[in-house]
């Protein structure tokens, strides 16, 4: 296995080219007004709302950044546990899998933005209206994942297992459970993603706080100063969140997992 | 570990009766690979089967292995007719089976750690077994970090280090590079001539290497399998220098005799097979 080495100098300064260039364009185009300040902000200005906005006193962002978080993690958490339930339960049950098969598909096939403004009037402006919303995503991606994880338990290594005097419990805890994990971690990427975008659309379409809350608020006013500095910190937590999946992946799944995820689409 | 039963010392190792085996296709097609299959092969010898590819010599080992039922008759091995896996045998097969979510240190000790042996006398065997196969600097590797060679050697450690009465292995050096192979045979054959106690039936398309090695070759034709065409018994003496044995008078006579008799058994079985 190659060692993953860190990204060698010229692929970073080439990074760092392509990225400085972009807000350098897009500063310079704004200073020379061929891009109007107010619809378009400069990367200088939005830099600096990013910082000055945690002293603000109208506004709250650490709230709102705190609120968003929570309500990607309980809807990443809950829907992942339901996911992965489901889909050992189903998996290793092949009537219960051709009863709820269709449903899970009509379900999965469901927008689930157009459940937002339902769950809106069922939990309220609260969290708990945007948890529901992450959680119908985040659970399909985790199911699909586990369903499939233990539907392609490799059958040559359970033979070898078996031959070597594995008992069928032994069976489930050297073979079935660790394949399946594989899936499931390999899945938690796209999952995380989710979970955030379900959180801040959420928030968007009502709420009292939260990243969506902030950028909604700001649009209204048309400050697009603020909008881009809602989604500046917003792309910094996701990119945080991730590198994070990516260590925790890295230690859980050392020997590398064959199968890729499957994400399920989201529209 | 289970100890030795010498009381079953006569039951054979391995005893098909009248054994067929008939796939159900997709298509409705059956496929028939086994038809009318006697084999009785004695406990302690080392045995391969030689035969054209796609014969049904790997269908017979997962037979021998429980892993397959038959369609009708019966596989029995040392007295007990199979109904599930073989609680008596390991199984190297073709397909790649190591797990690949444990070390190789973890997979080849896997099956002392299923049987539940002290954690000690583990090691001590895994640690054996390691340099047996020339893995010790990879203990902590993980099989997808290996050459398929090296992968292979894997399989064969976690298959004999249970200690079974009777080992299946399907083609199992033919992954190997001559050098590597050369020696992987000889532990093999040193730590089967040590005990004789053990059942090796390993499957081969490589006559040379199943002359080497056996006690027995036996033949058999095109599918449906209906009958070996031959049972040749090699008497080489043991203990043997694999390297020097090819150019050994007694190997070439051994190898022409088994020869000849297999192109008559495989032109009448050609002729009977284009008019039946």
């Amino acid at each position: 296995m190659k060692r993953t080495h860190g990204p060698d100098l010229g692929v970073i300064s080439g990074r760092f080219v392509v990225g400085a260039g972009f807000l350098g364009i897009w500063q310079l185009l704004v200073s020379i007004h061929w891009l109007d300040h107010f619809f378009f902000s400069s990367p200088v200005d939005v830099l600096a709302r990013m910082f000055s906005l945690f002293g603000d006193q109208q506004q709250h962002i650490g709230l709102d950044l705190l609120t968003t978080l929570t309500e990607a993690s309980l809807s990443f958490v809950i829907g992942t546990a339901l996911g992965i339930t489901a889909g050992f339960l189903l998996g290793n049950n092949k009537p219960l899998a051709e009863i709820f098969g269709p449903y899970l598909q009509i379900g999965n096939a469901v927008p689930r933005v157009v459940l937002a403004p339902v769950f809106l009037i069922w939990f309220g402006l609260g969290i708990w209206s945007k948890v529901a919303l992450g959680v119908t995503v985040v659970f399909f991606i985790a199911f699909f994942n586990t369903y499939q994880g233990t539907r392609s338990v490799p059958v040559h290594i359970i033979n070898n297992v078996r031959m070597l005097g594995a008992s069928d419990w032994q069976v489930t805890r050297h073979v079935v459970v660790p394949s399946v994990l594989s899936w499931v971690f390999s899945s938690l990427h796209v999952s995380v993603g989710f979970a955030i975008i379900s959180a801040v659309v959420g928030e968007y379409l009502g709420a009292s706080h939260g990243i969506g809350h902030f950028i909604s608020q700001a649009e209204g006013t048309y400050s697009t100063t603020d909008v881009f500095a809602g989604i500046g910190l917003l792309s910094i937590v996701v990119l945080i969140l991730s590198a994070a999946i990516d260590r925790i992946e890295a230690r859980l799944v050392k020997w590398r997992p064959r199968g890729t995820a499957l994400s399920s689409d989201v529209a | 570990m289970k100890p030795r039963e010498i009381t079953e010392g006569d039951a054979s190792a391995l005893h098909f009766d009248d054994v067929e085996l008939t796939f159900q296709r997709i298509n409705d097609n059956a496929l028939t690979v086994l038809k009318g299959l006697n084999l009785e092969i004695r406990p302690g010898s080392f045995v391969s089967i030689v035969g054209p590819s796609g014969c049904g010599k790997t269908t017979i080992l997962n037979l021998a292995a429980g892993l397959l039922r038959p369609s009708s008759g019966s596989v029995e091995s040392f007295g007990h007719t199979l109904n599930g896996v073989n609680p008596r045998a390991s199984y190297v097969s073709q397909a790649d089976a190591l797990l690949p979510w444990k070390t190789v240190a973890a997979n080849i000790a896997l099956g002392l750690q299923l049987r539940g042996l002290p954690t000690d006398e583990c090691s001590e065997r895994l640690i054996a077994w390691l340099s047996r196969m020339g893995l010790q600097g990879f203990a902590h590797s993980y099989p997808g970090e290996l050459s398929g060679g090296m992968r292979k050697r894997v399989s064969l450690a976690q298959a004999w280090i249970v200690e079974p009465d009777l080992v299946l292995m399907d083609e199992p050096f033919s992954m190997l590079d001559v050098f590597t192979r050369q020696h992987v045979e000889e532990e093999i054959l040193s730590l089967w001539s040590a005990q004789r106690d053990q059942t090796v039936v390993f499957v081969t398309h490589d006559l040379e290497e199943a002359i080497l090695l056996s006690d027995e070759v036996i033949v058999v034709g095109s599918a449906p399998i209906t009958n070996v065409l031959g049972r040749f018994s090699v008497d080489l003496p043991r203990p043997r220098a694999l390297a020097e044995m090819k150019a050994d008078s007694s190997f070439v006579e051994t190898y022409r005799k088994i020869w000849a008799n297999i192109r008559e058994e495989m032109k009448k079985s050609y002729e009977a097979n284009a008019w039946a």
